[in-house]
Order: structure tokens, then C-alpha cells, then sequence
């Protein structure tokens, strides 16, 4: 029962959950009122995004992608190309993280709130 | 127990903790949750194998959640008023 | 169910359902999990595990990866992350005035809290370890794991750690704005400095092979790679620093 679990796993299952959590993250990008809320939910997406590209990386059987002394061939380590990639994403999303707090206050200063619904009632007012 | 059971485990924690974050009301209980989701993410990494892209998830999530309480802290209008926003 | 938002449970539900319809089709077209026949495991990256100790003088083959086969995303990255900082200071930094009177103020609530508080024993331990732990993990990023992401991250939450507690004047050198933006200008410029030394040694951008040092081979890699890591420490410390600063001082913690 475990094997069959684990074949479902490698094939679809992996993928389905990590599909998931970026459709969770996305309709909470979408549908949640406070831009704070917002933010939050890009990095969620992000994480899923990340993990998804780190499980191209895997092999059965490898070890991490540090050399070691007795165990050569490309079979035993895990690819290390995604992970390089990945962290530079990682790093590059503080980055934006930080510029969307910016505006966020920014925002607040000017129209008084950050929930979208009161601020989209204000610039009709306008 | 294999990895991919682990995976699958830990992902299903991780959309657990994200629905918690979308649903909840107040903000500054979807940030806290969001550092446990970050440090979740970074055990997911560690089993997949990818050890520089957890430590660099611990150490940036961190800053992050850090980042996102020094700003809910600074646009706050006054201390007692929970803001019951969505 | 007063703290939670029905709405959102039920959408987030629907989309989760939704999803896992969707994505059983989807799984289908792509390759198993852990197969060493994926189009992800193709050549490239068998001749990156293969020849990375002969080439580079580097067993962390993510290091290696990063700072030497595909060294120009990651200088663009150091750009793009310094280019946020300064975006940052651009939204945020008024003008002269603006910036001294919200600092004044601060200043004077802080004096009249400046009490010991049951964290500075704990600090004064915690925040030189984390800082000699930060340039472990830089100079050792070749040999295991670690690298310059990492290190600029941990030495900017040193300073975090100093900086958000309370009632006290900073261990660590207070950066403020300008100090910032020329740590991150600098980090950059050594990256793309070395670039340019290997231009100057007679190879091609990025090419240490090339660089004008009295050792040879494999031991140029490592330099090169060290210098490289150096650049985007820097940047990275700087940066993180740069927007923490920012958005403190429009921050009044009054409780």
C-alpha cells in the first residue's frame, strides 16, 4: 500500500500539492482586501513556485551537492543547477518584498488606509 | 518512511498554514503565521535536498517577517485600536 | 467564528478542490519525482557535477555553479537587489526636514527609556557570535555549505538583533542612509570589478582563469570566487541594512 502511495506520490501527487499551495497563494493575492494580506500571499506563492523547481533537482538515491571524498559520478549528487537559480530568486524576493513595503507605506500616508475596498471608494471621490 | 511521503506531509502543512493566513482576520496574526509557514518551507527544502536554499529561507524569512511587523507597527493608528481588517 | 473570514474559507476550499481536479491532468505530462532521465538531469548539469573540483577549486558545487559557470546571474542579481534599496530610499525619504524631525522626536522618547533590560546580557553573547558565524559561512561557502547570500543575511540580522532592542545605544556602528547606499554601491562595483581584472589579465568578463594573481590553475577559481562572494556579502548586508533603516525611522513604537 506504501508503494503504491509512494508511485502515486512521484508521478502526480508532488505536483498536484504543490500546485495547491500556488493556487492558494494566487486567489489570496486576488481576493484579499488588505494589500499587507497581499504581500503575504506573493510570498506564499513564491515558496510553492521554488519548490517546484527543486523537485526537478531530485534524484533517487543522490546525496546533497557537496563532494564528497569516495563517491564520484553525476548519479550520485543531486542536481545543482535549480538550487543555484533558487537562491538567487529567494534573495531577489526580499528585495521585492521590501520595495512593496515601501509603497505600502507610502500608500498609507496618502489615502489614510490600506484596505483596497476604501481606497478604490476614495479615488471614485475623487 | 521516503521522502516523498515526507514531502507530501509537509506540504499539506504548508497549505494548512497558508488557508490560515488567508482566512484570519487580523494582521497581525496572518504575519506571525507567516514566519511559521517560512520556517515549514524550510524543512520542505532541507528534504528535498536543497541545504543552501533552506539556510538562505531561514536566514530571509526571518528578515522578512521581521520587516513586515516593523511595518504594521508603524502604519497603526493609535495603541488598543485592532484594526478588524480583511 | 468571530476572527475568521467565511468568505475566504470558502473560496480557499473551492480553489483547493478545484486545483487537485485540474492538476491530476496536468501530472500526467510531467516527469516523475527522483528519476535520473528528466529533462532537468540533461548534460549541463552532468558536466557541472563532473568537472567542477578539476575546474573550479570548489566542492560546493552550488557555490560553484553560482559564482562561476553562471557568475553573470548573479551579478545581475546583486544589481537588481541594490537597485530595490535604492528604490526603497527613493519612496520613502522625504527631504531634509522631514527625515530630522521624525528622528528628533524618536530620539527623545528613546533617552527617556534608557534602562538595562534582561535582553543585553543575552545580546552582548548572541550578536559577535552571529557575526564571526556570518564570515565562517562566507569563507567557507566553497567548501561546504554556505556561501555570500547567506552571510549577508546573517550579518544584516546581527545588526536586527542590535538595533530593534530597546532602551539601549548599538553595540555594532549605526548605518544610516548614505553609509548604506555606498556599502551596496560597493559591493557591486567589486563584483564587477573582478570581472574586469580577468579583462585586464587577457580572458573574456567573469573569465578567472584569467585573473592577473601569482598562483595558477584551479587556485585563481577559488580566488575569484571568494572576491566574487565578498561583492554580494556587502551588497546583500547592505541592502537588508539599508531598508530596515528606512522603515524604522518612520516608526514610532509607543507602548
Amino acid at each position: 500500500m506504501i508503494e503504491r502511495l509512494e508511485f502515486f506520490l512521484a508521478d502526480r501527487g508532488v505536483y498536484m500539492l504543490a500546485l495547491i499551495l500556488m493556487a492558494v497563494g494566487v486567489y489570496g493575492m486576488i481576493s484579499c482586501g488588505n494589500y499587507m494580506k497581499k504581500l503575504i500571499c506573493m510570498n506564499i506563492m513564491q515558496v510553492a513556485i521554488i519548490f517546484f523547481f527543486l523537485t526537478f533537482g531530485q534524484k533517487d538515491q543522490a546525496t546533497l551537492p557537496v563532494l564528497l571524498e569516495d563517491v564520484f559520478g553525476s548519479d550520485s549528487y543531486i542536481n545543482p543547477l535549480p538550487h543555484a537559480l533558487m537562491l538567487t530568486a529567494i534573495v531577489v524576493s526580499l528585495g521585492t518584498t521590501g520595495v512593496g513595503l515601501a509603497l505600502l507605506m507610502k500608500i498609507k500616508e496618502i489615502y489614510g488606509t490600506i484596505e483596497e475596498e476604501e481606497i478604490t471608494g476614495k479615488r471614485g471621490k475623487r | 518512511m521516503s521522502v516523498l511521503i515526507a514531502e507530501a506531509a509537509l506540504l499539506v502543512l504548508l497549505i494548512g498554514i497558508s488557508a490560515v493566513i488567508i482566512v484570519d482576520r487580523r494582521l497581525m496574526s496572518s504575519v506571525i503565521t507567516y514566519c511559521a509557514f517560512s520556517f515549514a518551507a524550510m524543512l520542505l527544502y532541507t528534504i528535498v535536498g536543497a541545504a543552501d536554499v533552506a539556510f538562505t529561507e531561514a536566514v530571509i524569512g526571518t528578515v522578512s517577517t521581521v520587516y513586515f511587523v516593523i511595518v504594521i507597527k508603524s502604519i497603526r493608528k493609535k495603541r488598543g485600536t485592532d484594526e478588524e481588517d480583511r | 467564528m468571530k476572527k475568521i473570514d467565511k468568505k475566504h474559507l470558502l473560496g480557499v476550499l473551492l480553489v483547493m478542490i478545484l486545483t487537485a481536479g485540474i492538476s491530476l491532468e496536468i501530472g500526467r505530462v510531467l516527469p516523475t519525482i527522483g528519476a535520473l532521465d528528466t529533462p532537468a538531469n540533461g548534460r549541463v548539469s552532468d558536466y557541472y557535477i563532473d568537472h567542477a573540483a578539476r575546474e573550479t577549486a570548489s566542492p560546493n558545487l552550488v557555490t560553484a555553479v553560482l559564482a562561476d559557470y553562471r557568475g553573470f546571474d548573479t551579478l545581475f542579481e546583486t544589481c537588481v537587489l541594490f537597485l530595490s534599496g535604492v528604490v526603497v530610499c527613493l519612496t520613502l525619504l522625504e527631504g531634509k526636514a522631514g527625515k530630522n524631525e521624525v528622528s528628533a522626536a524618536a530620539k527623545r522618547k528613546n533617552l527617556r527609556q534608557e534602562r538595562k533590560s534582561a535582553f543585553d546580557l543575552a545580546f552582548r553573547a548572541v550578536i559577535p557570535v552571529l557575526v564571526i558565524y556570518a564570515v565562517y559561512v562566507l569563507l567557507h561557502g566553497e567548501v561546504s555549505l554556505g556561501g555570500g547570500f547567506q552571510a549577508g543575511a546573517l550579518l544584516a540580522c546581527a545588526y536586527l538583533l542590535d538595533r530593534i532592542s530597546p532602551g539601549r545605544s548599538m553595540y555594532l556602528p549605526r548605518l544610516r542612509t548614505e553609509a548604506t547606499l555606498l556599502l551596496g554601491g560597493l559591493g557591486t562595483f567589486f563584483f564587477a570589478l573582478t570581472g574586469v581584472l580577468c579583462m585586464i589579465g587577457g580572458g573574456s568578463f567573469l573569465e578567472y582563469g584569467a585573473l592577473p594573481l601569482p598562483t595558477k590553475g584551479e587556485e585563481l577559481h577559488g580566488f575569484g570566487i571568494l572576491m566574487v562572494e565578498i561583492g554580494v556579502t556587502v551588497c546583500v548586508m547592505a541592502v537588508i541594512i539599508q531598508i530596515l533603516e528606512i522603515v524604522l525611522e518612520r516608526t514610532r513604537f509607543d507602548d
